[in-house]
């Protein structure tokens, strides 16, 4: 007797840790791996959906595969691109590719189903063969335009002693920059965690939809891995948690801005001083803040790709904003609450499960309702190949928070489904800040409760309204939803909230 | 049975649960800020837990000294992002954990080779490969032309840098990881050209176009200043080297090329005149000639 209580009394520690942290993601989505062709390194750089719901996606060492879900057959299109980090479909026969050295278009003109013709469309940026100098894109706005990010060079090594491009004087004398292994020690601080000595680094570039005209946009970006848009046409750009981040961010990038990292501030037409000496309050007065801090560690360590979820997917989500990130097993999904021009939003966990996996890093729709997600890690935190996720469909339901609302004294949440009122007991709201410095990342800063004055929920039992005493900007709210259900039973998909206040209404 | 689940059976359970919980917050915060890149037991994007515990056991300050500074130390991994944010509490619970959950465990050897050197996309002949490439700018192609020759153009500089016969590339140094190393050479080098042969002014504008590909060989096309060049390098036949063709849109009538001699091979043409390492293609010829790198 004593020996079965044994048994049922771990029975119930298991169960009372699973009321603990259930996963109810599994329930309402389905998750599956697919098998990549043997013989390629599986880490994903880019993907897309071709018109007819087949889809082109880049690898690693260069090849461009076309996979057919339908009959599960890979067929390939292209290879020997350079660690390729970005695909964008233009036809069956014409695909953009983002690849270190250049974005290139790959046509097939004799209709085999391969590329013949592999066509620079722009290469006028620096790279100096540091190894961080990544491109990313292209994200194409409504105009047809296309919008590249180049990511900034890392003091993990130097440079080559022959770069391509233009070279900025400013900053450690050159032939220290190309000083190796040991000798690099010595010159590494002064050279700056990331630096952009190289044109157009740190940037984001415009291209006209014919590639012929090429415009510096913006600036101050340290590793934007993640361009995009979403449903509203916002250009979304993410940037990693490091120096000048002291969290990762998404961003809403407008022309002429400059987003914090100071590296690339040596390619702003007139800019003379090195960023590294100019006073930190000078820079921060300078800088846009990021429409969307997400915590690092808890939400977001790398964010990737955004992308817009097309009407008529994942029911009542379609038309919201999903970005991946690269160390932690969850997609973020964004809900952008403008107030008076000022781009600010709530970041929420989506699809916050093992089941997910790390290394979320390009995101594509077909339409057939799949999320198609492709995974690397590149020698960091990751992880390798194609997952399908699929909703279960309104039977298994989607109870998610659906709008957040800044208002003068709180904040305004709406849920896909009655909430029930009963389980509103573990509401709590914490806020903090992050510094923004030369240091690598930031702790959290003024971490503190926030008293809730008042909870209320409507009659229809899907808008909460959250009142507190004061609030204070240039914060990020942390709310915790814990036990939340809704009137069906059904657990919240996505239990935290991260809003970045700038502006309340 | 029904005491089986009295208030006893329960408040035991909680107690167990509570009890759980302090070496969980190590646990848990290993997981979130440290699992991405470590493992429990054998090495990942970092070494293993049980590695760090063999370097830190009795050593709290050392290792948070480390996590706050971490100063590059194995070969061929990425650089361990400063932790400091976490603050000593946070790292003290992790290092606690780190050394508890590590207690006779052992390290699984994990190897570390090239799952996919023989793999036919890597195998495949030709080959065109965009890659980090030595004595090249960072906009390098290697080209793998057959079994025996191959060659490095560069897309920055728009000009063949060398040619060489082996067995292609050895691209793991720059696949392995991140892209910090350069691929490897597998072979000797035959012809190393320290500028274009084709007469172009340092101030020219260069740029690359790209290129197209037949029978898997590319047709790289660029423009130096006002000349529009194609240039294509195949196979001769019976092993005896390499043809390789200019195209030319706009170049003035008295073009020469400036060659570099090769190792253990000629240049030929029937397409002009050789006066030394100096090449004149022939007047009817001047658009569009041929020279043969060929075994001497
Ligand atoms: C993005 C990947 C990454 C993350 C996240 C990471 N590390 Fe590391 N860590 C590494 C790498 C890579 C090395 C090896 C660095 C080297 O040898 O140059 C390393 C090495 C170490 C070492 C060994 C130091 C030595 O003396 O050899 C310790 C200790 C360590 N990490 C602790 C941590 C802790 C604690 C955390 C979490 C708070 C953490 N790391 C998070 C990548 C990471």
């Amino acid at each position: 007797m004593s020996c079965l209580r044994g048994v049922l009394g771990s029975c119930i520690l298991a169960a009372a840790l699973a009321a603990q942290s259930p996963d109810p993601w599994p329930a309402a989505f389905t998750f599956e791996n697919v098998p990549i062709p043997a013989g390629i390194d599986p880490q994903i750089g880019g993907l897309d959906a071709l018109p007819d719901g087949r889809l082109a996606i880049c690898f690693h060492r260069g090849e461009v595969m076309i996979f057919d879900p339908a009959s599960g057959a890979w067929q390939r299109f292209a290879e020997g691109l350079h660690e390729p980090l970005g695909l964008l479909v233009e036809s069956a026969a014409s695909l953009l590719v983002m690849q270190r050295a250049e974005l290139t278009r790959l046509r097939d003109t004799d209709g085999d189903g391969q590329a013949d013709d592999y066509e620079t469309v722009y290469d006028g940026f620096g790279m100096t063969g540091n190894y961080h100098e990544f491109a990313f894109g292209p994200a194409r706005d409504a105009a047809g335009n296309l919008y590249v990010a180049l990511n900034t060079a890392s003091n993990g090594a130097g440079v080559r002693e022959e770069i391509r491009g233009a070279w900025s004087p400013i900053g450690l004398a050159r032939d220290k920059m190309t000083a190796r292994g040991r000798a690099w020690e010595p010159f590494k601080q002064a050279a700056g965690r990331m630096y952009a000595r190289a044109a157009w680094r740190g940037w984001v570039v415009k291209l006209s939809p014919d590639g012929e005209t090429a415009t510096p946009f913006a600036c101050g970006f340290r590793s934007p891995d993640g361009i995009g848009f979403d449903a509203e046409g916002r250009l979304l750009v993410t940037d990693n948690q490091g120096d000048w981040l002291g969290t990762s961010k998404v961003h809403h990038v407008k022309r002429g801005g400059f987003y914090g990292h100071v590296a690339s501030l040596v390619w702003r037409p007139g800019w003379t001083r090195n960023p590294l000496e100019v006073p930190v309050a000078e820079l921060d007065e300078l800088r846009m803040p990021a429409m969307g801090l997400l915590p690092h560690g808890e939400l977001a360590n790398s964010p990737t790709q955004p992308v817009a979820i097309p009407a008529g997917v994942f029911g009542p989500l379609a038309r919201q904003t999903l970005i991946g990130d690269m160390d932690q097993h969850t997609l973020v999904r964004f809900l952008p609450d403008p107030v008076a021009g000022v781009s600010q939003g709530a970041a929420i966990p989506f699809l916050q499960t093992a089941a997910l996996g790390r290394g979320n890093h390009r995101m594509t729709f077909t339409a057939d309702g799949s999320l198609w997600i492709g995974k690397t890690h590149l020698s960091w935190a990751g992880a390798e190949g194609l997952v399908r996720v699929r909703w279960r469909g309104a039977a298994a339901g989607l109870f998610a928070v659906d709008r957040v609302r800044v208002t003068q004294r709180g904040f305004v949440l709406g849920f896909t489904e009655p909430v029930a009122a009963a389980s509103l007991g573990g509401v709590r709201v914490r806020a903090h800040r992050y510094h923004y410095h030369k240091a690598y990342g930031s702790p959290k800063v003024d971490d503190h409760a926030v008293a809730v004055v008042s909870n209320a929920l409507d009659e229809s039992g899907t808008t909460l309204v959250l009142e507190f005493d004061e609030l204070p900007a240039d914060s990020v709210y942390t709310f915790q939803l814990d036990g939340l259900t809704s009137r069906r039973g059904r657990a919240l998909l996505g239990d935290r909230i991260y809003y970045t206040l700038l502006r309340a209404r | 049975m029904p005491d089986i689940l009295s208030r006893r059976a329960l408040l035991a359970t909680l107690a167990a649960v509570a009890t759980a919980l302090p070496g969980q917050d190590g646990k848990q915060l290993f997981q979130s800020f440290c699992g991405a890149c470590h493992l429990p037991d054998r090495v990942h994007v970092g070494p293993s837990a049980i590695e760090i515990a063999g370097l830190y056991r009795g050593k709290r300050a050392e290792f948070l000294a480390w996590c706050k500074a971490p100063s590059p130390k194995r070969k061929g991994v990425i650089q361990m992002p400063p932790m400091g944010y976490l603050g000593d509490a946070k790292l003290t619970a992790i290092h606690r954990h780190i050394l508890a959950s590590t207690v006779g465990q052992k390290e699984v050897v994990v190897k570390n080779a090239d799952r996919f050197r023989a793999s036919p996309s890597m195998r495949r002949r030709p080959l065109v490969m965009r890659i980090f490439m030595p004595d090249a700018g960072p906009a390098a192609i290697a080209v793998a032309v057959n079994d025996d020759y191959h060659y490095c153009f560069d897309a920055g500089a728009c000009r063949l840098r060398y040619v060489w016969q082996g067995d292609f590339i050895d691209g793991w140094p720059v696949w392995r990881a991140n892209g910090n190393a350069l691929a490897k050479i597998v072979g000797d080098i035959v012809l190393r050209e320290p500028r274009s042969p084709l007469p172009v002014q340092q101030s020219d504008k260069r740029k690359f176009l790209g290129y197209r590909l037949r029978a898997g060989l590319p047709t790289f096309r660029y423009r130096l200043g006002e000349v529009r060049v194609e240039e294509r390098i195949t196979p001769l036949p019976g092993g005896r080297g390499l043809a390789r063709r200019f195209r030319l849109e706009g170049a003035p009538r008295d073009w020469r090329l400036r060659l570099t001699a090769p190792v253990g091979m000629t240049w030929r043409s029937g397409d002009g005149e050789f006066d030394g390492l100096e090449f004149t293609p022939a007047v009817s010829k001047r658009a569009e000639f041929t020279l043969t790198l060929e075994q001497k």
